[in-house]
């Protein structure tokens, strides 16, 4: 059985000098270990939706809003411990890089903890190493190339052993490779220290390998599910002002042309195939 | 661009680079101390030679440590021919009016030469050898017990190394903004002073804004890592005393005493 690890209800938000709400009433829920992917158009509230799960926003009071993460309710008590909880990637790597070089900067989250000497420098080499940067230790941050420092940036995050990791358009700075690379490393990682993640993204061919997907439309939730069911409902997602992945897109002309494509068949590989078993048969 | 080198630090490996940076720090105040010390040919002649062994044993061109002096060179230039001119004393050579050249002056006017010049010398010593960070985190442990007085040590220290460490990339954006600019036209060549002045304004307006939006991206990014203001934080970098120091102290322990006996003689 999974576990809920996040869980929140009726939250919303809005910035000081705004006009409109950011967020509008949002509930959900996440299962440990899970993927989910957050899409919605520019503004939609997905940056302000993370930064609210670990406290960096504060929404007003309301006895009906909850945040709750692995079983401990937000709130100024619990900010530390949710902190230590999670870990976001921001979108700029030259931002969030703290550190005057690679190992610096990776131990910052542990300094903060204040986590003793001896006991970090165990943990800076093994995130290091696990995120492939381990030869970069004493590098400065301008010898690197972005996708080295979203390494880097991922291993401060690990180094802290969170069991919830949030990518906010962490990769949407890199090129394709370097995307695909640090996006095969944070699965491993889902896989192998069971951590739950959160992939905001604006990359639509990205979220097919998602678990669920969260889609926020001028800071409403508009709908959540596996990736298949979001994908068939068309309307929902044009009127989110989203794109169609190509899979999908691809099966949509297709049944244009009488061609129909059973739900199940969601990704290339299947497609592929199908479409070949197709041919064979007629 | 990005390959610019922050203050005045050259890498290097010789003995003066493996020295702890609050060693260097504090041995380079005690020098200007010590160089009250000497008060005659023997002790002035002393404090040069430490200083010209210190000067090689960095294994640094000599022409970077003229680079140092260089800049200064007038004003020290001037102190001394005022020196010379100015004080009284001793076998008079030459006399006009106010002025007069005497024995006293001449001996003090290279005097004042020979410290200007040392002092400088020995703290592009430390400057070549260390880098702005050691320096930093030097005085950071030699102003520790500001701490009593409340002084927020510790912050002002994270302070210091966060800026050093964004002296690169604000480097970087003005190399952006300034391309940027030359695409419209802008041109930071020519034209006179005011001229040249005045095109470096479009650069700093949009220097400052870019780095208010990376403040506010770096502090929401140290926040969320779990970074909370005046709360006790362990130290990753720690500064580690070597048998360099030692050697380091000693020899400057040899030099006060030195000096000592030789400033009565
Ligand atoms: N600091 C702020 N002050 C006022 N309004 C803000 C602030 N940050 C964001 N907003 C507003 O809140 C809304 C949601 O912004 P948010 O950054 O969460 O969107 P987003 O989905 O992350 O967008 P993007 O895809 O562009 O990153 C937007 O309308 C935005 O203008
Ligand atoms: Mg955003």
């Amino acid at each position: 059985m999974t576990k809920q690890i996040i869980e929140v209800e009726n939250l919303s938000y809005k910035y000081k000098d705004a006009t409109d709400l950011a967020l509008k009433n949002i509930s959900f829920k996440v299962q440990e270990n899970q993927w989910l992917s957050i899409i919605g158009h520019n503004g939609s509230g997905k940056s302000t939706l993370s930064r609210l799960l670990n406290g960096l926003l504060v929404p007003e009071e309301n006895p009906d809003t909850k945040i709750v993460i692995d079983g401990l309710e937000l709130n100024s008590e619990n900010l530390w411990k949710i902190r230590d909880k999670i870990g976001i990637v921001f979108q700029n790597p030259d931002n969030q890089f703290v550190g005057t070089n690679v190992q610096d900067d990776v131990a910052f989250g542990l300094e903060n903890r204040n986590v003793p000497r001896s006991e970090m420098i165990k943990r800076v080499d093994a995130a290091l190493s696990a995120v492939g940067m381990q030869s970069y230790k004493n590098a400065e941050p301008q010898m690197l190339s972005g996708g080295q420092k979203q390494r880097v940036a991922i291993a401060g995050i690990i180094a802290i052993e969170p069991k919830i990791i949030i990518l906010d358009e962490s990769t949407s700075m890199l090129d394709p490779e370097g995307r695909n690379s640090i996006l095969k490393l944070i699965r491993k990682l889902q896989q192998q220290k069971g951590m739950t993640v959160i992939s905001i993204t604006h990359n639509i061919e990205e979220t097919l390998h998602s678990d669920d997907i969260l889609v926020l439309d001028s800071g409403k939730k508009v709908a959540q599910g596996k990736p298949e069911k979001i994908f068939s409902n068309m309307e929902m997602i044009k009127k989110a002002g989203l794109g169609l992945p190509f899979i999908y897109e691809l099966k949509q002309e297709l049944s244009k042309n009488g061609v129909e494509i059973p739900s199940d068949v969601s990704t290339e590989e299947k497609m592929v195939e199908y479409l070949c078993q197709l041919n064979s048969k007629m | 661009m990005s390959k610019i080198i922050i203050g005045r630090y050259i890498p290097g490996n010789s003995i003066i680079y493996k020295m702890d940076p609050r060693g260097k720090i504090i041995a380079a105040f005690f020098f200007i101390a010590l160089i009250f010390l000497a008060n005659n040919w023997i002790t002035y002649s002393l404090i040069t030679l430490f200083t010209f062994a210190a000067v090689f044993a960095t294994k640094l061109k000599i022409k970077t440590f003229w680079q140092g002096v260089r800049p200064l060179i007038w004003l020290i230039l001037f102190t001394s021919v005022l020196q010379l001119f100015f004080t009284t004393g001793g076998k008079v050579y030459w006399h006009w009016g106010i002025l007069n050249i005497s024995h006293y002056g001449i001996e003090n006017s290279i005097y004042i030469f020979i410290r200007f010049v040392m002092i400088i010398l020995m703290s592009t010593v430390l400057t070549l050898t260390t880098t702005p960070l050691e320096i930093s985190e030097g005085m950071e442990w030699i102003l520790t017990p500001l701490k009593y007085l409340k002084v927020p040590i510790g912050q002002i220290a994270l302070v210091m190394s966060i800026a050093l460490r964004f002296v690169p990339t604000l480097m970087d954006e003005t190399v952006k903004i300034m391309n940027a600019q030359r695409a419209r036209g802008a041109d930071f060549n020519d034209g006179g002073l005011v001229k040249r002045a005045k095109a470096i304004i479009p650069i700093l307006v949009p220097l400052f804004i870019n780095s208010l939006t990376i403040a506010i991206d770096l502090a929401v990014a140290m926040e969320s890592r779990g970074y909370r203001e005046g709360e006790k934080r362990s130290r990753y970098r720690v500064l580690k005393w070597s048998q360099y120091d030692w050697i380091n102290f000693a020899f400057f322990a040899l030099l006060t005493v030195l000096l000592l006996i030789f400033r009565n003689h």
